[in-house]
C-alpha cells in the first residue's frame, strides 16, 4: 500500500515490517542506540524526519517467531496508547508478545530520539505508554493463514468494520485488485495491457503453452516505465523540496535505479 | 579474484546478514550481475536465496542489475534481510 507507506503529509505512520524483524528483535539493550542508523537506512527513515510534531499514530506489523504469526502495534500518541491488534491471540504467547511491544516501544525512543527532545522535550517516551489490547473490537481470523491481511487492513481500516461477514478469499483477491490499480501502483497501466492483452489472446497463449516470451517482453516495458517515472519524480523533488521515495506496490516489481 | 587483475574493473562490496551482523566481503567486477553475488553469499552462508532479500541504501536490489549501474564503490555495504512469513 504504497499510497500510505510513501505519503509525506499523513498523520499516520506506517513502518516496515523490517522495523520488528531486521531492527527492534535483534538488538540488545547495551547497542539499541548505534543500531539506529541501520535501522534507518533499511526502514528508509528519513522520510519521518521533522514530522513527528504532526503525527497521530505509528503502525507497527510485529511478528511472533515461536509460531510464525503477523499482529501489529499500533502507537497512539495523543492518547499515549499501544494498542496490540492481535488476530490470533493465544494465552501461551500473548504475554512474550506484549513484551516485545515494550522492545519496540524502547526501541521507537531510540529512533527518534532527537525528534522525542525537539517536538516533547525530555521525559516524554514512547516506553511509558499504556500497551493494550483492544479485546472488545478485535476480531479474529477464521483460519491458520490469514494474518498478514488482518494486519494489512487494520493499517488501512483502523476501527472501521472491515471484517464484516469475512471472506479469506474474496479479501486476498480484493487486495490484489485494489494494489494493482492503486494510482501510485507504477505497473498499472502496464500490467493491465498485458493482460488484456492475454485475455484476447487466451486461447492462442493457452496453446503455445510458453510463458517465457511474454515475461520477457514485459520486463522490458517495465523497466522503461520505471525510468520515465524517474524522471517524473525528481522534477516533482525540485518543487516541494520534499524527498518522494520510490513506489512499492507489490513484490516482485522493479525499482528505480538508485542515483 | 587473481592478484593480477586490476582493481579498475573490480569493486569490493560488503554483504552484512542481518540476523547476525557477520559482514562477508566481496570483490566483483563491476558489470557483473548483482544475481551472482547474492547466489555466492546465499552458498556461503548456507542460506536459500528465495528467502532473502538484499537492499542497499534501503532500496531492494535487482537481481539483473550491476554495481556499475548503480553506482556501487569500494566498501559499499549491503544488507541481507530474511523474509519473515507468518499465518
Amino acid at each position: 500500500m504504497a499510497e500510505y507507506l510513501y505519503d509525506t503529509t499523513s498523520t499516520k505512520w506506517f513502518l516496515p515490517t523490517y522495523f520488528w524483524s531486521a531492527g527492534a528483535k535483534l538488538v540488545r539493550p547495551s547497542d539499541r542506540t548505534t543500531s539506529c542508523g541501520r535501522t534507518q537506512k533499511i526502514c528508509r527513515l528519513a522520510r519521518f524526519n521533522g514530522r513527528l510534531k504532526d503525527c497521530m499514530q505509528i503502525y507497527i506489523p510485529m511478528h511472533d517467531e515461536v509460531i510464525g504469526h503477523w499482529y501489529l502495534l499500533i502507537c497512539d500518541i495523543f492518547h499515549k496508547k499501544a494498542e496490540i491488534w492481535d488476530s490470533l491471540p493465544d494465552v501461551r504467547h500473548n504475554k512474550k508478545r506484549e513484551n516485545d511491544c515494550h522492545i519496540t516501544l524502547l526501541y521507537l525512543d531510540s529512533v527518534f530520539h532527537e525528534d522525542i527532545l525537539s517536538v516533547f522535550g525530555t521525559g516524554w517516551t514512547f516506553s511509558s505508554f499504556s500497551v493494550v489490547s483492544p479485546l472488545d473490537a478485535n476480531p479474529i481470523q477464521p483460519n491458520g493463514v490469514d494474518c498478514g491481511i488482518f494486519v494489512i487492513r487494520h493499517m488501512q481500516y483502523y476501527r472501521q468494520l472491515w471484517h464484516d461477514r469475512y471472506d479469506s478469499n474474496v479479501q486476498r483477491m480484493r487486495l490484489a485488485i485494489e494494489l494493482l490499480r492503486n494510482e501510485k501502483n507504477q505497473l498499472r497501466d502496464v500490467i493491465i495491457r498485458e493482460t488484456l492483452k492475454v485475455m484476447e489472446n487466451a486461447s492462442d497463449f493457452m496453446a503455445k503453452g510458453n510463458k517465457l516470451g511474454n515475461v520477457e517482453a514485459k520486463d522490458k516495458d517495465v523497466a522503461d516505465i520505471t525510468i520515465t517515472r524517474k524522471r517524473v519524480y525528481n522534477r516533482k523533488q525540485k518543487q516541494s523540496a520534499v524527498t518522494i521515495p520510490e513506489i512499492r506496490t507489490g513484490r516482485g516489481q522493479p525499482r528505480p535505479r538508485r542515483r | 579474484m587473481s592478484r593480477g587483475r586490476s582493481d579498475e574493473d573490480t569493486v569490493k562490496l560488503k554483504v552484512r546478514y542481518n540476523e547476525d551482523g557477520v559482514q562477508t566481503l566481496f570483490r566483483v567486477k563491476r558489470n557483473i550481475k548483482l544475481q551472482k553475488l547474492m547466489e555466492a553469499f546465499c552458498k556461503k552462508r548456507s542460506l536459500d536465496p528465495r528467502s532473502m532479500q538484499f537492499t542497499f541504501d534501503g532500496v531492494g536490489l535487482k537481481k539483473n542489475k550491476t554495481p556499475e549501474e548503480l553506482g556501487m564503490v569500494d566498501g559499499d555495504e549491503i544488507d541481507a534481510l530474511v523474509h519473515v512469513g507468518g499465518a
